[in-house]
């Protein structure tokens, strides 16, 4: 009764009341999240087959604009063929470093063209081939790791921007290398280090649908940078998020980055095994997997959205397959 | 004046005091050359113990179970971070097997951990932290020292 008299009395009393009130509301919607099975996201089916056996440690998955589905199948150094229900096509390729041949590639992309840009990792190159695995040519001073210009330590990721150029994650050189199509060197991006435009082991990449900022796992740095081009081909650093830890919006082994068509950012985690999904700040919207027990994905690696059909490919590494699944909140 | 130079040489003898502390706090040698501890441990924002502590279950192909511990290491050295030591979960441990319990003949000697469960993991040979040796190992494989380690009756 008596701090019922205090409150109607005490203007501060109300307003304290009123403000803690606010801030427990603020921490508790803040964790709200959608649960897994709100993401909207539904399995379509797995690609795991190859003619004579199985997929080996995939590590990258893309749909080239002819609509077939290209795995990088990384184990067995080739390329698997599906169609758009998943059924198998063809595949080429082999190890070692002659053309055509490859070394444990762990990324590549596809131009307008159906031709295939591997980053060749173990062979410290490029290797661009047609999509029925013929050797066009490649780039990457004689195939050998060294910190030149136009030369590769471990090339791990690769993408090619709506401005056509080739963006290469030169992971060992802690730096992105921007090419054109021909391979001709054209700049370097970052260093190594922990500040802003600066990298420690680079893994994935991808430029943003309508923008074309360049968007780079910045995986042992826990954080996703984003560059912007200057119209000189230079790029800036614009903003960078993320930090170490499993919580949501934190980071443990950031491999990969895909966007969909409303930016929202995708992101392989291949030791959290998920999938996790942020806005352009970096706040967490959603996750797929994740699980302890019995997880989704073991070792998630590449991931992939197919912007004509809105699909998202999933690198499974440890299954042997990749996961296809339909976005569906989108058209 | 004579004042001043005092109060100024003693704030500058405790800042280099200080300073070396802090300084000294740092880990000199963070073993692997990554991100310091926190390639490993979360200090802050994790969700339960001083490693990562939410790893998935993990196996080998052939579907060995492998502790979280091993897991760790697998996030880099799955041949994305570094191409060193993914034969181990690709081939179920090609130099020495992992995620099995040490038989009767073998001793495993102080200072080379076993999982939780009492298997071995990649920190049974390995020391993450700091090593003199080649790959981090705790004892140099000269002559098969680091064998011997713990098969001391050779089985």
């Amino acid at each position: 009764m008596k701090f019922m008299e205090e409150l109607k009395r005490s203007s501060l009393l109300k307003g304290g009341i009123l403000g803690i009130s606010l801030l427990m509301i603020i921490l508790f919607s803040s964790s709200i999240v959608l649960a897994d099975d709100e993401a909207p996201v539904k399995h379509l089916f797995n690609l795991k087959k190859t003619e004579d056996g199985t997929l080996n440690y995939p590590a990258d998955v893309k749909v080239a604009p002819n609509g077939e589905i290209f795995v990088l199948d990384t184990g067995n150094n080739q390329i698997v063929v599906y169609d758009q229900e998943g059924n198998y096509l063809r595949q080429f390729g082999d190890g070692g470093d002659d053309e055509g041949e490859v070394e444990y590639p762990l990324s590549f992309a596809i131009n307008k063209k159906n031709q295939i840009y591997i980053a060749d990792t173990e062979n410290h190159r490029v290797e661009v081939l047609d999509k029925n695995g013929n050797y066009l040519f490649e780039f990457g001073i004689e195939g050998e790791e060294g910190d030149k210009e136009g030369q590769f330590n471990r090339p791990i990721g690769i993408t090619i921007g709506n401005d056509g150029l080739v963006y290469v994650s030169d992971l060992k050189n802690h730096r992105i290398q921007v090419f054109n199509q021909k391979g001709e060197f054209i700049t370097i991006i970052g260093e190594f280090g922990r500040r802003d435009g600066q990298f420690k082991y680079p893994v994935g990449l991808i430029t943003a649908p309508e923008s074309n900022d360049l968007y780079v796992v910045d995986t042992l740095n826990f954080r996703i940078q984003i560059f912007e081009e200057d119209g000189k081909k230079e790029w800036e650093f614009d903003d960078t998020f993320g930090r170490v830890g499993n919580r949501e919006g934190s980071f443990a082994r950031p491999k990969d980055i895909a966007i969909d068509e409303e930016e929202r950012i995708y992101v392989t985690d291949s030791f959290l095994g998920l999938v996790q999904v942020l806005d352009d700040d970096g706040e967490f919207l959603f996750k797929i997997g994740g699980e302890t027990k019995k997880p989704l994905f073991k070792q998630a690696l590449g991931i992939y959205i197919d912007d004509k059909t809105n699909r998202l490919y999933v690198a499974d590494r440890g299954n042997n397959q990749i996961q296809v699944y339909k976005i569906t909140d989108l058209k | 004046m004579k004042k001043w130079i005092v109060i100024l040489t003693l704030s500058m003898l405790l800042a280099i005091i200080l300073g070396g502390q802090v300084l000294a706090a740092q880990p000199k040698s963070i073993g692997h050359p990554l991100n310091g501890c926190s390639s490993c441990h979360v200090p802050h924002g994790a969700g339960g113990d001083r490693l990562w502590p939410f790893a998935p279950e993990l196996q080998t192909q052939k579907g060995t179970e492998l502790s979280s511990i091993t897991a760790l290491c697998y996030s880099c050295h799955d041949g994305t971070i570094t191409n060193k030591g993914k034969h181990f979960f690709e081939k179920d441990g090609s130099t020495h097997p992992i995620g099995i319990k040490p038989s009767e003949n073998v001793t495993i000697p102080e200072g080379f951990s076993l999982g939780a469960d009492g298997k071995v993991t990649c920190a049974t040979c390995h020391n993450p932290h700091s090593s003199s040796t080649e790959s981090y190992l705790r004892v140099s494989n000269k002559n098969g020292k680091l064998c011997l380690s713990c098969h001391q009756n050779k089985g």
